[in-house]
């Protein structure tokens, strides 16, 4: 399956869990996501879920000025994104084991299914 | 320009191109929203083509930025009208409302009952607007509703055009559809004033301005709002009368007699109630008129309800309430037989003089 298409629905997770750990201006949490491993996670979709989040209140900017350049806004954490970065942890530990154990190689489980 | 140049463009003006792009594709967003989006994306930008170089499409950058921001897509928002007409405004109104309707099968059930009943609207629609119009140029009106042969014309007329609008027909300008809407509009504000009346005359008790629905209510006669059930004379002297023939002003003959549509209708008149045998008494012709059946004969008789067959007794006298009263001057003139003498005696004509003389007779 396309990792785009899985990412989509946790990309608020992933991107509230990096600004958790630390503030981070936009390209810096796109870099840090990819360094996780999510390669395929497309810049304008982070710039776009951190508007988001920052419109929904789970997050807070600031302004960094830069050296001879555009300056930088910085994203950080507020209660409430902690709040719903808890909700989102607790709903993907839930569905994660669900689907983990739905798509295990053939169990008990699917044999006593195909005899019924 | 630099451009037109082999020298290539600096990261910092390649990011301010691209951005401009960007801009340029979501331009259709409110100001705020578009500068709150891309502010610091120049220096993201910037940094982007230091580690990567390529930076891909820019509308397909836009979108994707549009998307996971959670905006509409372009084209979604209404910009170039910020504010929309009133029809227009109608319109979404109106779809709203047959959206909501269509959402749950209880509320299209209503709906499409609504809609069947959409005939009668028609008819009221008619029926409301033509009253309305002959109240207005002054119709006369009986009980409140502006009824006649060329306004039942009208109503008919005025149902045939309703209805043919209601189908969609009849309607050759634009115009007339207009006409149409402002007609709906009046009628849904006047059909309550119309019901309201329509209600009253049909529940109220019959009444009409120039109509006769049966015998009219005669209240008979009354002293100080009580009724009078009899009525006793006494002469100069104080001496009581019996057989005195009353008449009013014009001739006609008064009685206490009434007449009570809802008792049957017939003169009749009415019971007396003695309140020394706290007993109701029927009152009936003075002895002297029963042949001749004048009410206008006083005293009348009375007689109770018997108590075994709930029928009147036989008409007795009554008694009168006082028994004799002081004579009114000390030298009344005495009747004789004599006709003439005593007709200077009664402040009547000359009829109640030969009844006086009657009534010796019989004293």
């Amino acid at each position: 399956m396309d990792a785009t298409q899985l990412l989509k629905g946790v990309l608020d997770a992933a991107v509230l869990a990096v600004v958790d750990r630390e503030d981070g201006y936009g390209y810096d949490v796109v870099r840090r996501l990819r360094d996780a491993g999510l390669d395929a996670v497309g810049d304008a979709s982070v710039y776009g879920t951190l508007r988001r989040l920052y419109a929904a209140g789970a997050l807070s900017t600031y302004v960094v000025p830069s050296e001879g350049g555009p300056h930088r806004k910085y994203y950080s954490i507020t209660p409430t994104g902690k709040d719903l970065l808890e909700a989102q942890r607790a709903g993907w530990a839930e569905f994660s084991a669900t689907l983990t154990a739905l798509i295990a190689p053939h169990s008990t489980a699917s044999a006593e299914g195909a005899s019924a | 320009m630099n451009a037109t140049t082999t020298t290539p463009m600096t990261n910092a003006e390649r990011a301010q191109v691209f951005t401009a792009q960007v801009r340029e594709n979501l331009s259709d967003l409110p100001t705020d929203e578009l500068d709150d989006l891309l502010d610091g994306l120049g220096a993201d930008l910037e940094e982007r083509i230091a580690d990567d170089g390529d930076l891909g499409d820019p509308l397909q950058y836009a979108d994707e930025l549009r998307q996971a921001a959670g905006l509409p897509p372009r084209g979604a928002l209404p910009k170039p009208q910020p504010k929309r007409s009133l029809a227009e405004s109608l319109e979404s109104t109106r779809s709203g409302i047959s959206e909501w309707f269509a959402a749950t099968p209880a509320r299209s059930g209503f709906r499409d009952f609504m809609l069947s009943l959409r005939p009668l609207w028609w008819v009221t629609r008619a029926i409301v607007l033509v009253w309305i119009g002959l109240i207005v140029i002054g119709h006369p009106v009986a009980n409140g509703v502006p009824l006649s042969f060329p306004a039942l014309v009208l109503y008919v007329a005025a149902t045939v055009v309703s209805v043919q609008w209601g189908r969609g027909k009849w309607l050759p300008r634009n115009w007339l559809r207009h006409l149409r809407t402002a007609a709906s509009i009046a009628a849904v504000l006047l059909v309550l004033p119309v019901a309201a009346t329509l209600a009253n005359a049909l529940l109220s008790p019959a009444y009409v301005d120039d109509g006769y629905y049966g015998p009219e209510y005669s209240p008979g006669l009354h002293t100080n709002g009580e009724q009078v059930t009899n009525i006793f004379a006494y002469d100069c002297a104080g001496e009581l009368l019996d057989g005195i023939r009353l008449y009013d002003q014009n001739g006609t003959p008064l009685t206490t007699t009434l007449i009570d549509p809802y008792a049957g209708g017939e003169r009749m008149a009415p019971d007396q109630w003695n309140e020394q045998t706290n007993e109701q008494l029927v009152m009936n012709f003075n002895p002297l008129a029963t042949d001749s059946g004048e009410w206008n004969v006083y005293p009348l008789t009375a007689s109770e309800y018997s108590e075994y067959t709930g029928e009147p007794r036989a008409p007795e006298v009554v008694v009168p309430p006082r028994d004799a009263i002081a004579p009114l001057v000390q030298e009344c003139p005495v009747p004789t037989s004599e006709p003439g003498e005593g007709s200077g005696a009664d402040d009547s004509g000359d009829t109640d003089g030969t009844d006086s003389a009657e009534k010796d007779a019989t004293l």
